[in-house]
């Protein structure tokens, strides 16, 4: 199997772990640890893509995304840290005001 | 007449007034207070001195000259013919206008000087009085020079609007604050009719300035009505073909503007059906009513009719409905005046039946007669009101005739001026009144033996009730309002009233409608054309009924003088008066006893045969309706379709809403799944 | 340089709300003397575009555009020959300049009549109102479609804030239904404006896919867009603007808004917000959508009466001052429409001028009002009266607008009420020029019916609230915010202005029609065809009409065969002449046309061929 099929593989796996954690948590700063698992993998498999195909162009995407992530971090942690000053814990349930 | 001369003479007459007018409201208060009349008088003694001027050199010209001159530019549209200036038309229909409008008001502004204080103190609005005076003097004279519809038109408004702003005075009183509204809005009615005939006008001959609209119709109208094409192509400045079109259009239309040029002298003039302002309008000062009633306002429509004498002559179906509305009107309203207390509201029925002469004069082809009438009412009648306006002075401001009487010896001078005023409107023999209302009875027998008819019996009616509210205010019974200091008014009030009795004495040996005879042809053109021949038997058979002279009238009857009929009416006129005398001096239950032997009639006539209270229950009331249900409409109809359309959103949401179960994990299920899907479909489609 | 001057003119007032937000908030003194600033000069700076605009070469003579700056803005790529062509483009012709000049006029009025009524929240206030200032402006001086339609649309954000926080009490329910009125036309509206690109860059001949609206209006005019597409574009560009004008019956949101929004907020509805309607209908559906304007002149006409005669109706039966006024806004916006779709000279000019002078007069009414408001704490007409002699000045100016609002003449509002009604009866002829238009003399009728109406209620409101017997609630005057019971001086200057503006423009009108009318002439009317015409006439001998619409029966029965009454009117409009090429580029019927006036006498020969071109 060659590197960039394997990456792809991993990348697949990351994200769909990712994705069982945010459906199944109920923690928000894990949700947010499984996002951002899922981010990993498409970040992997934009690097794999990339050299699949000869170009460059995914791997300065993924740059891109890095930085984007990390901003993201700072906002979404941020955020997490208001939410829990205000109710006192951090689980999704407390905040299920938005219904229909 | 030079041009310059008449442009100068135009523009101080214009400018005199209106600068007054400005001057008064910008310092009226702070600065001049009680001083605030003189720049009224100043401005309009111009104006009279300038019209003055212009009738000497109308004169000095024979009085066939036209001088038009345009001022300014006033704005433009489009091709040439939408170029509107602000042009002035002077003849010696202007002058004779001109020189009645500015003098009589004048005088009535003179008058106002001491009839608008109490106890030697300016009353309260003193500089608005003033200013509104003489921007009211502005407007007509504006209307009188006028040298093109539009420029008429805007007079026409303005005037209304100063009658709004004046019989409005006293706006804390609801009664004249109702009255300024009704002058305007039934003003606005016949302008309605006004404004379309001169929109009609622009559409046919494609311009507005009088001397080219009047050649226009004079030329489509000449040969019989055959037109003239290339006369009509010479007034226009155009080829022949686009003139071929103009003249069919002006022969098809030329009724059609007459009539609703008509409409706005309906209205202006208070006419039947429109007359129901002017009767109200007695609720402003004095001298507004006699400024409204004599000199300004309503003399309008008998001026715009003179003066569109081509074309209203080009249809004798109009001069027909002309003379039937004068005659209707002139009878009409001297039946209300008959049972009226209010000495104010009598002359203003009077002034309603003596316009009516104006329009029977009109539409029987006396145009000149009509101007003749118009011009000797305009003493009478101005001083008619301001001795009423002096009576009411000196009565506390009541002017019902049930509250005083006898005043001959409290008020000498005012008794003599109003009994001069009073034999002036009644008719009686070497008045003023006498000449000129003899003259469209005249006039009006050698078109049709009822409308002469319906003059001489208008004529008795008209002195019996002059004779009745001269004997119960002036004779019997000495009377005043409780707590009122009866006096006679003083020098600034009866001097005016003097000059006017002077007027109201002399006027009708002035000879304006051979003066105006220029301006006037078309009506005796078309009077001589075929649609309107008298048979000289008819003629003759008259001059034998109506007096000694017989045959030798006849002959005297196509010029004006018909001294069998002038004998007839001096008889009618005195018999009446004498019959007013009986009534309510020598025999007064009299009165009382005619009105219970005809209770019904009376009640009628005491009411003003209910026109106010028809007019309210058929027009206003259902008007007033259709904006309600107009705005139901809005809040309920439209509103309600509105609502409708934005019920599909919302019920859509409202069926969506159960999938926002507002947890988190739930959405993102549903994504996880959503995408599960489309990639499935994706693989298995094969893409 | 001096083609920024829009630019400026334009950003001005935004710069001016950054300036306020800068501010101190708690200096309410300085906040409002920020705004008023800001927009003063603005009001300074279009009077320098003014001038500039009668110094450049040809706007005020010939009707091209001035003032003109065009810049690529979004292309999507940098290359200039891109495909997609988005531009900045402003400039202004005698249309645009009189509708710019009144917004730069009304606003500083409404902020500094906004001094006393205003309480709470200043510096967002002011800023809003400078914000929609810029919005205002950008849609007067848009020569983009697309520009125009952001400008178009942003005003309503500002105003929707204006409403929804400084109004009345339901000001709320008002705000709502103002914003999701005009943007749910607005939406279709937009759809028009993508569908017409597209056309022009698909199907029209145009080489890019260009919103300029000059390029548009050339290729609407060449009669490149045919009937069908025309009739669409029409109905989805009338659906956003007729709720703008408000034309019945779309108008309902206006009464809600104007009676709940704060008096500045009223005035500049009323007073320029409205006009974006009829102005668009005048710079985009008329001359880009030539044969449809017509086919629809009959039906918008008939709305437009309806709407006159409806609103003062409505109006009549008011109790809400506010409300009085503001269906009278639809009845007189009716007259507007009605002027417009004459498609003649008389009728256009009178309507743009009829749009200057309604900003004017009831911009100045929801003025006056405000201020009986600020001291009496009601509009209600039956709780008030009789106030002629507590506030003198107030009833001088109450009664000075209305006159001008009701069209005596000697105001400004005759002028433009004459020219409507002038174009609208003269609309079938052919003397003035141009080819004949769609409406006739029996339009004109109920029309003038609605003037008297007008009369009506706007005497009645006067009556009601200055004569008679002095009649004011308990506690009234207010004035423990430095009121005094008349006018105060703040109070005189703000009105002053706009009654010795109202009455310059009935005594001498012919400066503003002159600037507007070579405009109309080049880019909203069709080129005449008198010429052809008359030589038919000359052939055939007069034409007489057939009756064919609505109003036809009575203009019939009026007696209409003669030329100066045109042709028939169908025929006529039939007949659109077609320049010389269809696919004209960028401004190909803007080359030196013989002055229309002129035309009867005087007409170069090449210009008769392409004129007498038969109509394809």
């Amino acid at each position: 199997m060659p590197a960039e099929s394997q990456l792809v593989i991993v990348g697949a796996a990351l994200f769909a772990l990712g994705l069982v954690g945010f459906l199944s948590r109920r923690n928000l700063i894990v949700m947010f640890l499984s996002t951002e698992v899922m981010f990993q993998g498409v970040l992997l498999n934009l690097v794999a893509m990339g050299q699949i195909h000869g170009r460059l162009d995914g791997q300065v995407f993924a740059l891109f995304l890095l930085v984007i992530a990390a901003v993201e971090a700072a906002l979404a942690l941020g955020l997490i840290v208001l939410l829990f000053r205000r109710r006192g814990t951090v689980a999704t349930d407390a905040w299920a005001t938005m219904q229909g | 007449m030079s041009e310059t001369a008449v442009a100068a003479c135009s523009i101080l007459i214009l400018l005199c007034p209106l600068l007054g007018a400005g001057l008064i409201g910008a310092l009226g208060r702070p600065v001049l207070r009680g001083r605030s009349h003189a720049p009224a008088i100043i401005g309009v003694g111009i104006g009279v001195i300038a019209s003055f001027v212009i009738l000497h050199m109308v004169r000095a010209a024979g009085g066939a000259e036209t001088a038009h001159v345009v001022l300014y530019q006033w704005f433009v549209t489009g091709a040439p013919s939408a170029w509107f200036n602000v042009e002035v038309l002077v003849d010696a229909l202007t002058a004779v206008m001109l020189v009645t409008v500015t003098f009589v008001s004048l005088l009535v502004i003179i008058y106002s000087r001491d009839y608008m204080r109490e106890h030697g103190q300016p009353a309260r609005g003193y500089e608005r009085f003033f200013a509104f005076l003489a921007l009211f003097v502005f407007s007509m004279c504006a209307l009188v020079l006028a040298g093109n519809f539009l420029l008429l038109y805007l007079g026409w408004e303005l005037v209304g609007l100063c009658s709004y702003l004046l019989i409005g005075f006293y706006y804390q009183r609801p009664a004249a604050a109702a009255a300024a509204k009704k002058a305007f809005l039934v003003n606005r009615i016949g302008d309605f009719g006004f404004g379309l005939g001169i929109l009609l006008i622009y559409l046919t001959i494609g311009h507005l300035d009088y001397e080219t609209v009047f050649g226009a119709v004079q030329a489509a109208m000449a040969n019989h009505g055959h037109g003239d094409v290339g006369a009509v192509a010479a007034a226009l400045n155009t080829d022949l073909a686009t003139a071929v079109g103009v003249m069919q259009g002006i022969q098809n239309r030329v009724a059609i503007i007459a009539l609703l040029l008509f409409c706005g002298a309906i209205g202006k003039s208070a006419q039947l059906p429109l007359y129901v302002w002017l009767p109200d309008a007695m609720e402003g000062p004095s001298p507004v009513s006699a400024l409204i009633h004599a000199a300004t306002m309503v003399t309008a429509g008998v001026y715009m009719v003179a003066r569109c004498g081509v074309i209203f002559t080009a249809s004798p179906a109009v001069m027909t409905v002309v003379a039937l509305v004068g005659a209707v009107t002139a009878l009409y309203a001297a039946t209300i005046a008959l049972t009226q207390h209010d000495m104010k509201r009598i002359l203003a029925y009077s002034t309603v039946s003596q316009l009516g002469y104006m329009f029977l004069g009109l539409g029987v082809y006396a145009a000149g007669s009509a101007i003749f009438h118009l011009f000797t009412h305009a003493f009478f009648k101005a001083l008619l009101f301001l001795s009423a306006g002096s009576v009411m002075h000196a009565m506390g401001g009541i002017i019902d005739l049930r509250h005083f009487g006898g005043l001959r010896r409290i008020m000498p001078w005012t008794c003599r001026f109003c009994v001069i005023g009073a034999l002036a409107l009644a008719g009686f023999p070497l008045f003023s009144g006498f000449w000129s209302k003899d003259e469209i009875i005249h006039h009006a027998f050698q078109s049709n033996v009822w409308l002469g008819l319906i003059g001489l019996v208008t004529a008795a009616l008209t002195a019996f009730y002059t004779g009745r509210m001269i004997f119960r205010a002036f004779w019997g019974l000495e009377r005043v309002p409780e707590g009122v200091h009866a006096h006679e008014s003083g020098r600034w009030i009866l001097v005016p009233l003097g000059v006017l009795a002077a007027g109201a004495v002399l006027a009708g040996y002035i000879h304006v409608g051979g003066f105006i005879e220029p301006v006037t042809e078309p009506f005796a053109l078309a009077a001589a054309q075929a649609h309107h021949t008298i048979p000289v038997h008819e003629t003759l058979l008259h001059a034998a009924a109506l007096g000694p002279g017989g045959a030798d009238v006849a002959t005297h009857a196509a010029e004006g003088h018909n001294y069998g009929l002038m004998a007839a009416s001096g008889l009618i006129v005195i018999l009446a008066l004498g019959l007013a005398y009986l009534a309510y001096v020598i025999w007064p239950g009299l009165p009382s006893m005619v009105t219970a032997i005809w209770p019904r009639a009376y009640r009628l006539l005491f009411h003003k045969y209910y026109v106010d209270e028809i007019y309210d229950a058929g027009v206003v009331q259902p008007l007033r309706g259709s904006g309600r249900l107009c705005f139901g409409i809005d809040e309920y109809v439209v509103d309600g379709l509105i609502w409708l359309v934005t019920a599909v959103p919302r019920a859509l949401a409202y069926a969506l809403r159960g999938l926002q179960s507002g947890a988190m994990q739930g959405y993102g299920v549903t994504m996880a799944t959503g995408l599960a899907i489309i990639v499935l479909v994706v693989l298995l489609s094969g893409w | 340089m001096e083609s920024w001057i829009l630019t400026l003119v334009i950003f001005s007032p935004l710069a001016g709300a950054a300036w306020l937000a800068g501010g101190d908030p708690r200096d309410d003194r300085a906040t409002r003397d920020r705004a008023l600033i800001s927009s003063v000069v603005t009001a300074l700076l279009t009077l320098v575009a003014l001038a500039l605009f009668y110094g450049a070469s040809g706007g005020a003579d010939d009707g091209t555009y001035c003032l003109e700056v065009s810049h690529a803005w979004l292309t999507g790529s940098a290359d200039e020959t891109a495909p997609v062509d988005l531009r900045y483009h402003v400039g202004i012709d005698g249309v645009s300049l009189w509708l710019l000049v009144l917004t730069a006029f009304l606003t500083p009025l409404a902020i500094w009549g906004s001094f006393t009524g205003i309480r709470t929240r200043l510096r967002e206030y002011y800023a809003l109102m400078l914000v929609l200032q810029t919005g205002m402006l950008g849609v007067f001086c848009s020569l983009d479609l697309l520009l125009f339609y952001i400008f178009f649309e942003f005003t309503l954000i500002p105003l929707y804030f204006i409403i929804g926080i400084w109004g009345g009490p339901l000001r709320r329910q008002a705000a709502n239904k103002f914003f999701i009125f005009t943007l749910a036309g607005s939406v279709l509206t937009f759809a028009g404006v993508l569908y017409l690109a597209y056309f022009g860059y698909a199907h029209g001949g145009l080489e890019r896919f260009t919103f300029d609206i000059p390029t548009l209006t050339s290729m609407g005019k060449s009669g490149a867009i045919p009937a069908n597409v025309q009739w669409w574009l029409f109905a989805a560009f009338a659906a956003g603007f007729a709720i703008k004008v408000p034309l019945f019956p779309v108008h309902t949101w206006l009464p809600l808004a104007h009676t709940e929004a704060p008096t500045a907020g009223s005035v500049i509805l009323a007073g320029v917000l409205l006009k974006l309607g009829t102005y668009a209908f005048t710079r985009l559906s008329i001359p880009m959508l030539p044969d449809a304007a017509v086919t629809f002149a009959p039906f918008m006409a008939t709305l437009a009466v309806i709407g006159i005669i409806y609103g003062a109706l409505a109006a009549w039966v008011q109790d809400d001052v506010k409300k009085l006024v503001a269906y009278s806004s639809v009845s007189h916006l009716g007259f507007c429409m009605l002027g417009l779709f004459s498609l003649k000279m008389a009728g256009v000019s009178g309507a743009l001028l009829y749009m200057v002078n309604h900003g004017l007069s009831t911009g100045a009414l929801f003025l006056v009002v405000g201020m009986i408001y600020e001291r009496y704490h009601t509009r209600d007409i039956s709780q008030i009266g009789g106030l002629g002699r507590p506030m003198p000045w107030m009833a001088f100016f109450l009664v000075f607008f209305t006159l001008s609002s009701i069209g005596l003449p000697g105001l400004n509002g005759f002028i433009g009420e004459f020219l409507v009604l002038l174009g609208t009866a003269t609309s079938p002829t052919t003397t003035d020029g141009m080819p004949g238009g769609p409406l006739h003399y029996g339009y004109v009728i109920p029309a003038a019916l609605g003037i008297i109406l007008g009369a009506l209620y706007m005497l009645w409101m006067c009556q009601r609230v200055l004569f008679g017997p002095v009649k004011e609630p308990p506690h009234t005057p207010d004035t423990s915010t430095g009121l005094t019971p008349d006018l105060t001086r703040r109070e005189i200057g703000i009105l002053a202005p706009i009654a010795l503006v109202c009455l310059f423009i009935g005594v001498y009108p012919k400066p503003v029609l002159k600037a507007m009318e070579p405009a109309i002439a080049l880019h909203i009317l069709q080129p005449g065809t008198s010429a052809y015409e008359d030589d038919k006439m000359l052939a055939e001998g007069p034409v007489v009409p057939r009756p064919n619409e609505i109003g036809d029966r009575l203009a019939s029965a009026l007696g209409s065969s003669s030329p100066a009454d045109g042709a028939n009117p169908s025929h006529d409009c039939g007949r659109r002449v077609k320049p010389v090429s269809a696919h004209a580029p960028h401004r190909a019927n803007e080359q030196p046309r013989s002055d229309p006036r002129l035309t009867d006498g005087d007409r170069n020969p090449a210009d008769e061929l392409t004129r007498r071109e038969p109509p394809g």
